[in-house]
């Protein structure tokens, strides 16, 4: 399950890179820096969220690719128009993806924050609320962006 | 008496009174300071909101994340709209990631009640710093 939604969120970006590298003559140097921060940070948390969930690392090896593939989101989206927004995309991607690291490390182990001790059910519930949440929070954000080239 | 639900009561009188305020004068506001306005006002909100939530349910952690990134993203988007729909996706997204953050600040303060008196005073000096530049900006 948690394979389907990472690759939903995937898709939901590449499909979304694609429709604004077709139309990227047409904005001015503010709208394309608020549209690299907004989309890089909020599709850098959850794919960041869901290779938490995927893959078995510890935490230094996983902090460093997740900033790593933060900082990649927020290049690529950032590098349509000039270097405001390049470097807007990269820092929000960055925080984004640590952000998103962090968020699966709690989940998986609460003890991390002191909150109190779940039953591994409870756990299990949790991250698939999560999962199903952030991949909710990536398809709001391609339908406010796809409405923003209608304004 | 239940201090934290005071608390939020009080959080939520002064966000609606200060909209009120920067309603009125919204057309002598330009979109700079209409941006930092959103960015400012929701992430605040949301901070505040989701650790006085974490405070009061620490079992239940995805609703309490869910809803304070909820408010965020309203608030953001409320003070946002107010300007410009560009000014609406900046508050939108700082929304969102505040309020993913603020229950796990909440929770690792090992629940002080201290921290929440100092959440409550920066949105209280922040409220105010939104309401003077509006009004001398």
């Amino acid at each position: 399950m948690f394979w389907v939604m990472f690759l939903m969120n995937l898709y939901i970006s590449v499909c979304l890179y694609l429709m604004i590298h077709k139309k990227r003559k047409i904005f001015d140097d503010r709208f394309s820096m608020i549209l690299s921060y907004c989309i890089s940070s909020v599709s850098s948390i959850a794919i960041t969220l869901h290779i938490t969930f995927l893959v078995e690392l510890d935490f230094v090896q996983l902090s460093i690719v997740s900033s790593f593939i933060g900082g990649g989101i927020g290049w690529l989206f950032g590098s349509l128009r000039t270097f405001q927004s390049l470097l807007a995309g990269f820092s929000h991607g960055m925080i984004g993806g640590l952000m998103g690291m962090m968020l699966g490390a709690v989940i998986q182990d609460p003890s991390l924050c002191s909150l109190p001790a779940y039953y591994q059910r409870a756990i299990e519930l949790n991250m698939v609320i999560f999962s199903i949440f952030t991949t909710g929070l990536t398809t709001m954000m391609c339908g406010m962006v796809y409405y923003a080239f209608r304004v | 008496m239940n201090v934290l639900g005071v608390m939020l009561y009080v959080n939520a009188l002064l966000i609606v009174s200060c909209y009120m305020y920067v309603y009125r004068d919204r057309t002598l506001i330009g979109f700079q300071l209409g941006m930092n306005i959103s960015m400012m006002a929701g992430s605040f909100l949301a901070m505040s909101t989701g650790v006085i939530l974490i405070y009061q349910f620490p079992l239940q952690f995805a609703m309490v994340t869910i809803i304070s990134v909820f408010v965020g993203m309203i608030t953001g988007s409320l003070f946002g709209a107010l300007f410009d729909y560009q000014t609406l996706l900046t508050g939108y997204v700082n929304g969102v990631m505040v309020g993913m953050m603020a229950p796990m600040i909440g929770a690792a303060a090992n629940f002080n009640l201290q921290f929440v008196w100092l959440m409550e005073s920066v949105l209280i000096i922040s409220l105010l710093l939104i309401v003077s530049s509006s009004r001398y900006g």
